[in-house]
């Protein structure tokens, strides 16, 4: 896992989604190990706690389970879950940016729904 | 207490004894290099001071021991009180080595008053080192003067090297046992000043 | 060596006249990293000297667990205070070397562990036979790290070691303290002016000013409550309404205040307006909170 930290979220939360984008993209499978508390601390730079608060975040949705003794392991349909949860976000976190940007730049509801069926043809 | 007298005994051997030792080989290579065909005056008062040039180092060991030793250890959680008790070894040398001198100039009779003498010049110079991390190396030269001038004023002619054949013959009139209590006296009422000094001093250089 | 908490109530400071330290309540637990920043003459090195027993409180008192700290060589044994040491004593150079330095810690200390301090010496490349006073201002910061670090006391206090390196020595800092904190969980204090570097190190941070504590929180907490919004100024006025204002600048018809609010119900406020509204990292909060409201910029 590697990335750079910004400063415009907390640092538990950017470590919870660079983690979450690892098991999207397959870096980390289902019940295969992530980086301990401790490895993910010295590789940001960061305090231990603050990691593991992040880690904990994951622990509690369900992403991620603790084996005694050993550490965190991605769980069995983690990478449903995260996009289940995304999902759920993606309305506050990028629909409401998108209509009030647009609401800023005065483009009405045909012309933003034919922007977004455009994007969608491209990608 | 037990840290302090851990860094004080290093102390003494780091600086202390090398000092010490260094002068006192000058001193003795002066004594032997005396060539008694060819006697200049320079070169006898030179072998006559030679033992009170060692005891003068010996004599600043404890005001050095302030001035270096106690920011060092300040800085590392020493207590006043453990700092101050340890620092007390570093008379020791001083003592003795004014009880050898005086034995040298008067006698057996004159060791007690030596030894005592010597406590009170280091203790002496104990306060000078308290007084000068407290106050400055301008009140502590202030303060060396005003020594210099009280032992002047005892009869020496401006240099330490008349006080102890003074004391000698001093303890020959009165006796040994007046003068060496007097001096302890002095001893023990100077090293209170100095612990009344330091004892709520701050320490932070 | 004992693991407790290091604190001060109601600490006060003065020379002569002059108060430095009016009344500090600041807690230091085991197991914790602490960022303690404030301005030049805040009081910062007056704080951890008293903190240290170097230091005299003039009011108020500085416990280690249950026990006064003054005079107290069992406490005191638990406690390092490492900061840059000065180049000259009362009378001339500082000619100790940094061997004697690591002597007497060995002295002080009884955590003192001389193989790691061996090894950190080894690393940042110092020769310990050299004078204190013949040091550059990076080997300087160094032995203030070694000492420290090689101490092995419960609580760890660094007073900017930092200042004298360059960015890859500063990086290696924080390895180094982060590999540190993972071996032994001790309590360490750093204070520094490099703040945005070092503040994902903190887990809380102190902040002092003039004296005073105007915050002690957890990093990220502390960080989450700050927000600065901008915009035009009669917007800005209403989405704030009510709020904590820490400080506030105009310019022209614009205006950016720095606010002090739960996260939520900033986002209620600002919901719809024409404002922007955005965290600060640890240095802007902390110019923020100690530039003393400097209200009115006003530029044309």
């Amino acid at each position: 896992m590697n990335g750079m930290l910004n400063e415009q979220t907390s640092i538990y939360l950017q470590i919870a989604q660079m983690m979450e984008n690892d098991i999207l993209r397959g870096i980390y499978q289902e019940e295969e190990q992530v980086p301990s508390t401790n490895e993910l601390a010295r590789q940001f730079r960061i305090n231990p706690a603050t990691a593991a608060k992040g880690v904990n975040l994951l622990v509690e949705e369900g992403i991620l389970y603790k084996k005694r003794g050993i550490g965190m392991f991605v769980s069995t349909g983690a990478v449903a879950a995260i996009r289940q949860k995304r999902k759920a976000a993606f309305y506050e976190d990028y629909v409401k940016t998108l209509v009030n940007e647009a609401k800023n730049l005065h483009i009405d509801k045909a012309e933003l729904l034919e922007m977004i069926g455009k994007a969608q043809s491209e990608g | 207490m037990t840290r302090s007298n851990r860094f004080v005994l290093w102390w003494l051997g780091r600086q202390g004894v090398p000092a010490l030792g260094f002068v006192a080989v000058l001193a003795l290579l002066l004594v032997l290099l005396y060539d008694p065909t060819n006697v200049s005056p320079l070169w006898t008062n030179l072998r006559q001071y030679t033992g009170i040039i060692v005891w003068l180092v010996a004599m600043l060991l404890p005001a050095t021991l302030y001035m270096s030793g106690l920011p060092m250890a300040a800085g590392m959680g020493a207590t006043r009180r453990g700092f101050f008790l340890a620092s007390q070894i570093t008379k020791l040398p001083c003592a003795l080595l004014a009880g050898v001198l005086a034995w040298l100039a008067g006698g057996l009779t004159a060791v007690a008053g030596g030894i005592a003498a010597g406590l009170l010049a280091a203790c002496l110079a104990e306060l000078l080192g308290t007084i000068c991390i407290r106050f400055g190396s301008k009140a502590s030269a202030i303060f060396v003067i005003l020594c210099a001038l009280l032992g002047g004023m005892l009869g020496a002619a401006g240099a330490m090297s008349s006080f102890f054949p003074f004391l000698a013959d001093l303890a020959v009139l009165l006796g040994a046992v007046p003068v060496a209590l007097a001096s302890l006296a002095g001893a023990v009422a100077v090293t209170a000043a100095a612990w009344g000094l330091l004892r709520n001093m701050d320490l932070q250089f | 060596m004992e693991h407790k908490t290091l604190k001060a109530q109601g600490l006060v400071k003065a020379y002569g006249k002059k108060q430095v330290l009016h009344g500090i309540n600041i807690e230091f637990r085991p197991g914790c990293i602490y960022g303690l920043i404030g301005r030049n003459g805040a009081g910062k090195t007056t704080l951890l000297g008293c903190l240290t027993g170097q230091l005299r409180p003039t009011g108020g008192q500085v416990l280690y667990g249950e026990d006064l700290v003054w005079e107290n060589a069992k406490a005191l044994e638990n406690i390092c205070f490492s900061r840059e040491m000065s180049t000259t004593f009362f009378a001339g150079p500082n000619t100790y070397k940094i061997r004697d330095y690591m002597r007497a810690a060995r002295a002080y200390y009884p955590g003192w562990d001389e193989e790691y301090a061996q090894k950190l010496v080894a690393e940042f490349g110092l020769n310990v036979k050299k004078q204190i006073s013949k040091l550059s201002k990076g080997m300087l910061s160094m032995v203030t790290i070694v000492l420290a670090l090689a101490s092995r006391a419960p609580v760890t206090i660094l007073d900017e070691p930092v200042a004298g390196l360059d960015v890859v020595a500063r990086q290696r800092f924080y390895d180094l303290l982060l590999e540190d904190f993972e071996q032994t969980g001790r309590t360490f204090v750093v204070s520094t002016h490099i703040l945005d570097e070092a503040s994902p190190i903190f887990e809380e941070v102190v902040v002092l000013d003039e004296g005073n504590i105007i915050a002690m929180d957890n990093t990220d907490h502390l960080l989450s409550v700050l927000h600065q919004v901008s915009g035009l100024e009669d917007e800005v006025d209403a989405a704030v309404e009510g709020m904590e204002l820490i400080s506030s600048r105009k310019t022209g018809r614009s205006k950016t205040v720095v606010v002090r609010c739960e996260e939520s119900l900033l986002q209620r406020a600002v919901a719809g307006r024409p404002v922007d509204a955005s965290r600060l990292n640890l240095q802007n909060a902390f110019i923020a909170l100690t530039g003393h409201k400097e209200d009115s910029h006003d530029q044309k």
